[in-house]
């Protein structure tokens, strides 16, 4: 947590360098379309929607020190809502509903899965969110009447907004928008009251209930936050691709949010925002070239990290790095600190 | 009605086969280790498309059984080859749950992209091993006597592994460094803990190689498979229980068997299914089955 | 027995917890009153965690009851019980080490007051529990390392950090499993005077754990001796540590 968090006093004077770092990194994600081909400007677009997902993973990670392999089902959800009211079913491409509906809906699906994944923790958790990903896989699917089964469900046409139908660019605006204002709630639930007794959980589970603390509605609560975070995304994702198939719920698209995060680094809050562009990025490059290879790239990539400086991710090797440069924007603010 | 019940059991006797032994290779790291490894799918999968090619490779279609039981052997020293390479080179390295369980789903994800490179996405088939050992009658169903080889071969595994590890001193030396019993304790005894990590890792790698070899010629091989089988098998140790060889068979039947149910009945849900049967079993025991309070 | 006058704050009655053939607590019945403290002492293994661990709800009894202000409790949750005024301070170490001290305690300020689910708010604006969290600290001497991390300080500063933690909680009843194990003779006494200060100042019930005699001594004028999860003796420190039996279980054990 931030130093002002710590003591209660008031902010610290370098907030300004965050502030402006933001602001800057901000201005250039809202001017780049004008410059860039439409192919880059897709490309950036969906690394933004990819970070509030990897949040998600990131939330749990980092407070809970629990790994999430579920979020492709609330990204599936969104994208799902928004392939059938706005595509299929053409009932409305309003995104002030579809957003707050797939909100909702991720909640609602996130508070009952909670209750059953969410009892035990470690591997146990982690093998029931890849379980409960597959169940869905297997029932989109399955459903081939509803869903278009293994084909999904294409020409998905772009979303309006109060009632004035985007184009391309309008959509990058609101990826942009709606993800920035993601990232900024995550940045406040992190310092929150709430943030801090997740972490005495993940730090001491005896100790933790007999103070009191509620540990398993903490958790599912926290399972929520993460879900609903993608549940957004997925809607913006669908218009994104075009697309919805059965795959948005494979497990393996859940473990790349995983991966994404652990790319980033989870120790630091620009980690997620990191990894999405990172794992985005070079996800695009390698299947460029090497069309099959890019999981494995991308695996090794994490599998290395994780020996090596483990939770600290690229975020942390730039940050040794450029150390001095990037002291100053308070990069390194921590959420957590891994004993080892 | 019996008789349904009956078809349904021999119909699902292959599935329940291959997840006794994937399920035990993942519990039993699990068990003696206290190592959690997803890497087990990987090896799975590598292990029935080694042994498809190999077949096609060195028998072509004058098939011989022992030739057969030759390849299923290979395919399960590749797997421990393979799972002792992967701790060797990587897995020790690896000092956290919470780090295994990432590193290794990337490495199952590198398994399977490396398939995907070396046999595309395509599934290969080879029967023959299947067709060649015809078919037996009991109570008025057909059954293919490869569906009681493969599950022959899996509880005989079972029964030599619970020997190995309840009657002889090298399984005394695998238990004492197990969950169980007492890692330091074993160590000042003189049990040498890196060689029964080694071990335990080999074992874990006949298990998974083997599980994929001895299913191909009914399912084929085939890039995406190991999802399934990751599933299932991961499901079955939650519901049976961790380190316990009857947990896993019982499970792995419950789970084999009721999916195969549902795959008839409810299609759609034939994967929630082992999902909803783990969750009640996590509510009403915790610890599976017939598994014992762990750290987990 | 104790202070009659006082209606009884927490009474347990014969609770049972066996692990296989081990006894850990056979049928065991206790009362306490408000203000009243006392002393636990027996061998290692004699049961004492065990006992406080049933009151807390951290180990199920197999059977028996409890009882806060006559309800019975036995059934719930450790943290519901915390809520309603039972904490336990931990014989091992049991803290949250990548929180500075600060955020220890004000974890559990936060807890007291109920703010669990409370998400949007930013953490520096509860001015009210960051208060609270900085009186705490001054009383038992934190305030200097309020920004250390905790699993950076000492053996001994952990375990005052995990009482400070547990006074928090504003509980009725406080229960001490060995606050000075590990903990070297000077800081020992300090550790205890801050404690007992805090638990006199608030007239609160109290069962403290201890293995030095001396201590228990000075500590309470009723002390419980505890052998094979059995209380076998109960009286003035002074009384019952004069006991053949008790000094049979006491020191023919290596006590
Ligand atoms: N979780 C457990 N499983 C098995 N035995 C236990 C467990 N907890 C405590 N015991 C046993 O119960 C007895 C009492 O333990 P404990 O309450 O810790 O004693 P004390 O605190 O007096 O040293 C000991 O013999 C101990 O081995
Ligand atoms: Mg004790």
């Amino acid at each position: 947590m931030g130093a002002n968090t710590r003591t209660g006093r008031m902010m610290p004077s370098y907030i300004d360098d965050r502030l402006i770092a933001t602001i800057v990194l901000t201005a250039i994600a809202a001017v780049i379309p004008l410059f860039v081909s439409e192919y880059v400007r897709t490309l950036i677009q969906r690394c933004l929607l990819w970070i509030p997902p990897t949040f998600g993973v990131y939330i749990i990670y980092s407070l809970l020190r629990q790994v999430h392999f579920a979020q492709s089902i609330f990204i599936g959800l969104g994208s799902y809502i928004a392939a059938f009211l706005a595509g299929k079913y053409f009932v409305t491409s309003e995104l002030l509903i579809l957003l707050p509906l797939s909100l909702i809906v991720s909640i609602g699906v996130a508070y009952v899965l909670g209750i059953f994944i969410m009892r035990r923790t470690g591997f146990y958790f982690a093998i029931m969110g890849i379980a409960v990903t597959m169940a869905f896989w297997s029932l989109v699917y399955k459903m081939r009447q509803i869903t278009g089964g293994s084909d999904g469900i294409s020409d998905i046409k772009n979303p309006s907004l109060f009632g004035i139908q985007l184009g391309d660019q309008g959509l990058y605006y609101v990826s942009l928008v709606v993800s920035l204002g993601l990232i900024l709630l995550m940045r406040r639930i992190l310092h929150s009251p709430f943030s801090l007794q997740l972490r005495a959980i993940s730090g001491d589970l005896q100790k933790a209930e007999s103070i009191g603390i509620p540990v398993n509605g903490m958790r599912r609560l926290a399972f929520i936050v993460a879900g609903a975070n993608a549940g957004v995304a997925g809607v913006l994702l669908a218009f994104s691709y075009n697309y919805v198939g059965p795959t948005t719920f494979a497990w393996e698209f859940g473990a790349h949010f995983v991966q994404a995060a652990i790319i980033g680094g989870v120790n630091y809050f620009v980690g997620p925002i990191v990894g999405a562009f990172v794992f985005v990025g070079l996800e695009f490059l390698v299947s460029t070239w090497f069309p099959n290879l890019w999981e494995v790239v991308i695996g090794v990539i994490v599998a290395v990290i994780v020996v090596t400086v483990g939770e600290e991710g690229v975020t942390g090797i730039v940050k040794d790095l450029f150390g001095r440069t990037l002291k100053r924007a308070n990069l390194e603010e921590r959420t957590y600190s891994d004993g080892k | 009605m019996f008789s349904m019940g009956l078809r349904y059991i021999l119909n699902a006797l292959p599935v329940v086969s291959y997840v006794i032994l994937l399920s035990f290779s993942y519990s039993f790291l699990l068990y003696i280790c206290g190592r959690v490894s997803l890497t087990f799918a990987g090896i799975y999968l590598v292990g029935a498309y080694a042994t498809v090619s190999l077949s096609i490779a060195l028998m072509g279609n004058s098939l011989s059984f022992a030739g057969f039981m030759g390849i299923l052997l290979l395919a399960s020293l590749l797997g421990a080859a393979m799972l002792v390479a992967s701790y060797l080179c990587f897995e020790r390295f690896l000092k956290t749950d919470v780090h295994r369980m990432v590193a290794t789903s990337s490495l199952l994800l590198v398994f399977r992209g490396l398939v995907k490179v070396v046999w595309g996405t395509t599934p290969v088939t080879y029967s023959a091993p299947f067709l060649e050992l015809g078919v037996s009658e009991i109570a008025g169903n057909i059954v293919p006597n490869y569906y009681l080889f493969m599950l022959g071969l899996a509880l005989l595994l079972m029964l030599a592994l619970a020997y190995f590890l309840n009657r002889t001193s090298w399984g005394m030396r695998f238990r004492a460094s197990s969950l169980d019993g007492d890692r330091t304790m074993a160590q000042a005894c003189g049990v040498n803990q890196n060689l029964v990590t080694l071990m335990t890792f080999a074992i874990s790698g006949v298990l998974a190689g083997l599980a994929g070899g001895l299913y191909a010629p009914i399912a084929g091989a085939a890039y995406g498979s190991e999802a399934n089988a990751l599933l299932l098998a991961a499901l079955s140790v939650i519901i049976g229980g961790v380190g316990s060889i009857g947990g896993a068979v019982l499970a792995a039947f419950i789970v084999g068997i009721v999916r195969a149910v549902a795959a008839i009945k409810m299609p759609v849900l034939e994967l929630a299914v082992p999902f909803i049967i783990a969750s009640v079993t996590l509510m009403l025991r915790p610890f599976g089955i017939w598994g014992k309070e762990f750290r987990y | 027995m104790g202070n009659n006058q006082q209606p009884v704050l927490l009474a347990a009655e014969k609770l049972r917890k066996f692990y296989g053939e081990v006894r850990a607590a056979n049928d065991i019945s206790l009362e306490i009153a408000q203000g009243q403290v006392l002393t636990l002492v027996g061998a290692n293994g004699a049961g004492k965690s065990t006992f406080l661990n049933l009151l807390t709800g951290l180990v199920k009894p197999d059977r028996g009851e409890i009882r806060l202000l006559g309800k019975r409790i036995t059934g719930l949750a450790p943290e519901q019980r915390a809520k309603m005024g039972i904490v336990k301070t931990f014989q091992l170490e049991h803290v949250f080490g990548d929180m500075t001290v600060f955020d220890h305690v004000r974890t559990a300020c936060l807890s007291a007051a109920g703010k669990h689910y409370s998400m949007f708010k930013d953490i520096s604006t509860e001015t009210e529990i960051n208060g609270q969290t900085e009186q705490l600290l001054e009383l038992f001497d934190l305030a200097r390392v309020s920004q250390s991390l905790v699993k950076n300080l000492g053996h001994g500063f952990k375990k005052v950090i995990d009482i400070a933690t547990s006074f928090a909680m504003k509980p009725k009843i406080l229960l001490v499993d060995e606050p000075t194990s590990g903990v070297g003779e000077e800081e020992k006494y300090h550790i205890m005077e801050l404690m007992m200060n805090q638990i006199r100042a608030n007239n609160l019930a109290a069962i403290i754990v201890e293995h030095d005699l001396n201590l228990v001594k000075d500590l309470s004028n009723e002390t419980i001796v505890m052998h094979e999860g059995e209380f076998i003796a109960r009286g003035a420190p002074g009384d019952v540590f004069g006991q053949d039996k008790v000094v049979e279980v006491l020191v023919g054990r290596g006590f």
